[in-house]
């Protein structure tokens, strides 16, 4: 056996602390960097996970985003869908006053005009004072209500697909001297400003003579208090258009009901007219392929126009 | 001239009555297609009045018969109802029957505006 000294022994001690320690670094060390390591994965873990969530997140905030795009749009479709459902419940309201009236007025019509003609009769031939005045009044009144079972009719039946060469300025001329007396017996003066050589069109002439009184009708009792009394029938041809305007110096209509006048049984007449006669009107010129506006003039009273094709090569087609 | 008003409505025969009393013109009136028939073979008119909608013989029908006897007279188909009856009247046009249609409301002065253009006016060959 070798002799061991103490020195030797305790280098190899220490050598052999050297080792372990060694070792343990080495331990150590891996665990230090299996440590790491695991770190470094959790911190992936972590950046993949905190990415996950943020494009979680995104992907919520896009949905919301998405969902509440769609809300407002049903909110709106379905606001739509009231508003429609409004216009055809008010449509349907519309149409089944529309018969009423025009059956109304169609029994009415017949009565009336033989009652009217009968009182025309015994008008002429009574010479009396008092009773020709009473008479002329229930002339008068016949008048009226005819002017009202003509809107009615005209408003409750399908449109007329009558076509005919029409004078324009036969029409004016017309409508203006059935009503001459009247409007002079106001006060009132019309001024015809009517284009010379004004082609011809193609419509109907009893139905733009019904429009033409509408509109003279309403320009007269526009008229009623006010200080200047003039209507201006004016009629030309603007580019491819027949432009028929009838002015008067009233009061205007507010805007708030511009678009009303032209809806059926809408009137601002307290006591008379039936509300029909701008919508009839409007119809009548639509049919003939046509507009009718109101013209904006603050201020100086009321210009309604009616715009119409020109007969040549554009005459508007029958519906049927 | 001899006018024949054919409307089964008294008061719209009245209408026709009461707005040519003054003129020169006999009226008479028939309350029916059939009576207008029966009529026209006693005696000739120079114009008819004749309603589109009534029980019986209606206007079209009535205006054919009367076209069989008298194919010179003008007719004036009165009606409220012009598209109603529109396709019908268009059968009739083309059938070669002629008439011409007066739009109600009609009231005295077109009738007697009516009356008097065909009296002015070309006469139907």
């Amino acid at each position: 056996m070798d002799r061991v000294t103490y020195e030797e022994l305790q280098r190899q001690l220490d050598e052999a602390r050297e080792v372990i320690r060694a070792l343990r670094q080495g331990e150590v060390d891996a665990i230090i960097s299996e440590r790491d390591l695991a770190l470094v994965r959790l911190r992936a873990t972590e950046e993949a996970l905190r990415r996950l969530t943020q494009e979680l997140e995104a992907r919520v905030r896009d949905r919301t985003a998405q969902l509440q795009l769609a809300n407002e749009r049903l909110e709106v479709a379905m606001a739509e869908l009231r508003a429609t459902q409004v216009r055809v419940l008010e449509s349907e309201r519309v149409t089944a006053l529309a018969a009423l009236a025009g059956a109304v007025a169609h029994e009415v019509h017949s009565p009336l005009m033989g009652v009217w003609n009968a009182v025309g009769y015994v008008r002429k031939h009574e010479t009396r004072p008092e009773l020709a005045q009473a008479l002329k009044d229930a002339d008068e009144g016949l008048r009226m209500v005819s002017d009202i079972t003509r809107d009615l009719l005209t408003f409750a039946h399908t449109p007329s697909h009558f076509r005919a060469e029409a004078d324009v300025s036969r029409v004016i001329d017309r409508a203006v001297n059935f009503l001459q007396s009247d409007l002079e017996s106001r006060g009132i003066t019309v001024v015809r400003e009517v284009q010379s050589q004004l082609p011809l069109l193609l419509g109907d002439e009893v139905r733009l003579q019904q429009v033409l009184s509408n509109l003279l009708v309403n320009a007269r009792d526009a008229l009623d208090e006010s200080p200047e009394k003039k209507i201006v029938v004016r009629a030309g041809v603007v580019g491819e258009v027949m432009r028929i305007e009838v002015a008067d110096t009233g009061p205007g209509v507010p805007q708030q009901m511009h678009d009303r006048i032209f809806e059926p049984f809408f009137t601002t007449k307290a006591g008379h007219g039936t509300g029909l006669g701008l919508p009839v009107s409007r119809g009548i010129v639509e049919d003939l392929g046509g507009r009718l506006t109101l013209e904006e003039t603050p201020g100086r009273g009321a210009t309604f126009r009616v715009q119409l094709p020109l007969a040549a090569g554009q005459a508007p087609r029958s519906g049927k | 001239m001899r006018i024949l008003v054919v409307d089964d409505d008294h008061f719209a025969r009245l209408a026709f009555v009461y707005a040519l009393k003054d003129t020169p013109h006999e009226v008479e009136t028939a309350a029916s297609g059939e009576e207008a028939v029966h009529r026209v073979g006693q005696h000739p008119y120079d114009l008819f009045f004749l309603d589109l909608k009534m029980p019986g013989m209606d206007g079209v029908e009535t205006l054919r018969a009367l076209r069989k006897c008298c194919p010179d007279a003008p007719v004036y188909i009165v009606t409220a109802y012009r598209d109603e009856f529109m396709k019908r009247l268009k059968e009739a046009s083309a059938e070669g029957l002629r008439f011409e249609v007066a739009e109600k409301p009609l009231d005295g002065a077109r009738i007697v505006a009516i009356v008097e253009g065909v009296l002015n006016g070309p006469t139907q060959a």
